[in-house]
């Protein structure tokens, strides 16, 4: 049966290489680092795919008030944990879009407006989406964050999909990739083979 | 690319050759590899030159950088940052259009020369690089199967057949070369066998160590049952057998006719040949001439005759007479007896052997000399040098009578000298009838075919007369450096040559040959008589016991 999500949150802010996301899930239903998003932008529009490259996860007066205290039972903090609706801001890394049935690993044309819907990807959309493997030098091209740690992780979770969804050399691929896009920079490709090696695709 | 291909060009030049990046396994290829870049309408053949383990940066030749990723991580890493790259030595290239139904098919002009011709362009970025197939050998050395092509190896990855073209092969004088234990004389029956099946010309072969004729136990085996067949063996009604003696038998066979060598047909010159051997001193040029002045043709048999009371008269008051130092004279006299006393020589000889010789090579009949129990250089120079000479003249006589319009071209000739440095060295060379054969006698249509392992003891102007050369391994600098004296792109092929096996491997060069090619010979075995004897009249079975295949290849 295919799985189905609804929305996670809505978008705040964006720019033409990014968005940031306010997150309407419980703390532990936070799209995972590395994971796919996707924006649909209306009807005719693309729809934008993208990764998730940073969660933030704020205080308010209230929890600053409940940390500082002494003497706090089980029961207020695992209240605070589940159902108390902390802001949390998710970075999404803008990795291309679909028009219609077709992929394009690119920056979108323009930032989704504000306060669209964010929703997660299915594994069909995650095989869709990541079959070409072009994205990936968008993913390497982001400066603010270790490369390596992201790819590892993204490429972790997306291998799982494409291995459920039937292919298992999926992994291979990309990191074949990911080495031609790095070959003219041997200290880059050692840093994100470093990072991959860890994540134990093969 | 398709997975024939194992790589595509990424640089080069004319000059300095093409440079492929290899996408198989650096094992795939060796140095010599005959390979193929397919350019659209046209391909590039040529041979690889040099190999060499590149990466994209050096620190991924660093095992111990490599070795942090995990095993499988590895593999990839190292499948995509190290890489093998091949120098190619461009040989030739060819125009042989588009395939039916491809895009190009109708456009391509189908009266462009499709033959094999000189480099003159390079192939662009990324051509695809293979190896060469059969039918690329076939295109550019010709198909086995021809009558005029004789098989005489294959290539060294791939096995497939290369056949030199025999017509071509005696166009001009040639060589074979190799160390001692390289397999000369076997290379050298069955370049015979080929030339001698090919009937592209008769073939006078001196044999010193009767080994051609009829064959020879098996050297190597030490068991002496294994008999190697020889050339009258296998081919009775073209090759005829003379034997240097009265009597003389060639291990043990009869020969067909026995030689005798007139004391008349001895020329100062052949004693000056023989300076070595007879220790002669300066003096005896002016000796010599004075005899010969004086006796013409005699001069050998009325100066060794000379004692006191001979009608001759003595040594001494001959040189008196005509002004000699008395002596250099006696001594030359007791130098010639070692000539003169020769079982082989004779004052005159009961019928004319060297017409008998003459006649079977004019018919396209070949004559292999075994020199039986004579075995010395003084042997082997002076008969070969006087029989040479008298071939050699007939042939220029009758060359010449065809140039002035008076009978037939005479029959092309290869004269098939052994050891023969001994005969070409630097002291030597402008002495001997063999000299001028190399030089000249082409037009005349005499060649040479030197068997030798110390080219770099032949004289230079005679090597480089050589157009085709065929040789095994030499571990001298020098004699490889004379194989290759005068031929292109010898820098390329002087490693080649020095890392050849030291059996069964051979490298084609020069003018008989399209483009060097390193081979590997064929077995001396039922199955090369068996394919050379096919649908051959004329010859005979194989028979006789040859050796299983791991002893085939002997050394001599």
């Amino acid at each position: 049966m295919e799985e189905k999500y609804s929305y996670i949150g809505r978008m705040l802010s964006a720019n033409s290489r990014e968005c940031v996301v306010s997150a309407l899930t419980p703390q532990n239903e936070i799209p995972a680092f590395g994971s796919m998003l996707r924006i649909p932008m209306g009807e005719g529009q693309p729809e934008i795919y993208g990764v998730v490259t940073d969660v933030t996860l704020e205080e308010d007066g209230f929890l600053r008030q409940i940390a500082g205290s002494a003497d706090i039972s089980e029961e207020v903090i695992r209240d605070a944990q589940e159902n108390r609706n902390v802001p949390i801001v998710i970075r999404v890394a803008f990795i291309g879009y679909m028009e219609g049935d077709k992929v394009l690993h690119l920056l979108p044309p323009r930032p989704p407006v504000t306060l669209t819907e964010i929703y997660p990807c299915t594994n069909r959309d995650i095989c869709e989406f990541t079959r070409k493997l072009g994205y990936l030098r968008l993913l390497l091209n982001i400066t603010n964050l270790p490369a390596g740690e992201l790819l590892a992780v993204h490429l972790r979770l997306t291998a799982k999909a494409h291995v459920q969804m039937g292919d298992s050399d999926w992994a291979q691929r990309a990191v074949e990739e990911i080495m031609e896009l790095l070959s003219g920079s041997p200290d880059g490709l050692i840093a994100v083979m470093g990072a991959i090696g860890d994540a134990e695709l093969f | 690319m398709d997975n024939r291909h194992i790589g595509y060009i990424t640089g080069g030049s004319l000059k300095e050759g093409f440079i492929a990046r290899l996408t198989v396994p650096s094992e795939i290829v060796q140095e010599g590899s005959f390979v193929v870049v397919e350019d659209g309408p046209r391909v590039f053949y040529g041979l690889v030159t040099n190999i060499k383990l590149c990466a994209n940066n050096e620190r991924f030749t660093d095992a111990h950088t490599m070795n942090r990723f995990p095993a499988s991580l590895r593999t990839y890493l190292a499948e995509h940052t190290l890489y093998t790259e091949v120098e190619i030595m461009p040989a030739l290239m060819q125009n042989i259009g588009y395939a039916p139904g491809t895009p190009g098919y109708k456009a391509f002009d189908k009266n462009v020369d499709s033959a094999p011709l000189p480099v003159k362009m390079i192939p662009p970025h990324h051509s695809p690089l293979r190896a060469a197939e059969s039918f690329d050998v076939a295109a550019i050395f010709g198909s086995p199967d021809d009558p005029e092509h004789f098989e005489i190896g294959s290539t060294r990855e791939q096995g497939h057949p290369v056949a030199i073209n025999m017509a071509r092969f005696v166009e001009r004088s040639s060589g074979i070369f190799g160390s001692t234990g390289t397999g000369k004389s076997y290379l050298t029956r069955m370049i015979l066998a080929g030339l001698i099946r090919s009937r592209q010309a008769s073939a006078l072969v001196f044999d010193m160590h009767n080994e051609y004729a009829f064959g020879t136990a098996s050297v190597d085996t030490g068991t002496g049952s294994k008999q190697v067949p020889g050339l009258k063996q296998k081919l009775p009604d073209r090759v005829k057998v003379c034997a240097l003696g009265r009597g003389t038998r060639i291990n043990g066979m009869v020969p067909d006719f026995d030689l005798m060598i007139e004391y008349s047909d001895v020329t100062p010159s052949d004693v000056l040949m023989l300076t070595r051997e007879l220790n002669l001193r300066e003096t005896t040029a002016t000796t010599l001439h004075a005899l010969e002045k004086c006796f013409k043709e005699k001069w050998l048999e009325t100066f060794m005759e000379m004692k006191p009371g001979s009608p001759q008269g003595t040594v001494e008051e001959w040189a008196d007479a005509n002004n000699i130092n008395v002596s250099a004279a006696e001594s030359l006299q007791s130098k010639l007896n070692r000539l003169y006393h020769n079982d082989y020589m004779i004052g005159k000889t009961p019928y004319n052997v060297v017409s008998q010789i003459i006649n079977a090579l004019e018919n396209g009949i070949s004559v292999i000399l075994s020199f039986g129990k004579y075995q010395t250089d003084l042997d082997y120079l002076l008969v070969a040098n006087i029989l040479t000479r008298k071939v050699r003249a007939e042939w220029e006589q009758r060359s010449e009578e065809f140039f002035a319009g008076k009978g037939i071209r005479p029959t092309p000739l290869v004269v098939a000298i052994e050891e023969a440095h001994k005969l070409l060295n630097r002291e030597m060379a402008s002495q001997t009838a063999f000299s001028l054969i190399a030089r000249e006698m082409r037009k005349y249509s005499v060649t040479l075919l030197v068997i030798d392992q110390r080219p770099s003891q032949i004289d230079d102007e005679i090597m480089s007369q050589l157009g085709t050369r065929v040789s095994g391994w030499l571990g001298d600098d020098l004699d490889i450096a004379a194989v290759l004296s005068g031929l292109s792109g010898k820098d390329s092929l002087r490693g080649m040559l020095s890392r050849l096996q030291p059996k069964q491997e051979v490298l084609l060069l020069g003018y008989g040959v399209p483009m060097p090619l390193p081979i590997r010979s064929r077995l001396y075995d039922n199955e090369f008589w068996n394919q050379l004897l096919k649908n051959d009249k004329n010859a005979i079975s194989t028979s006789e016991e040859i050796p299983d295949e791991e002893d085939d290849w002997l050394s001599n």
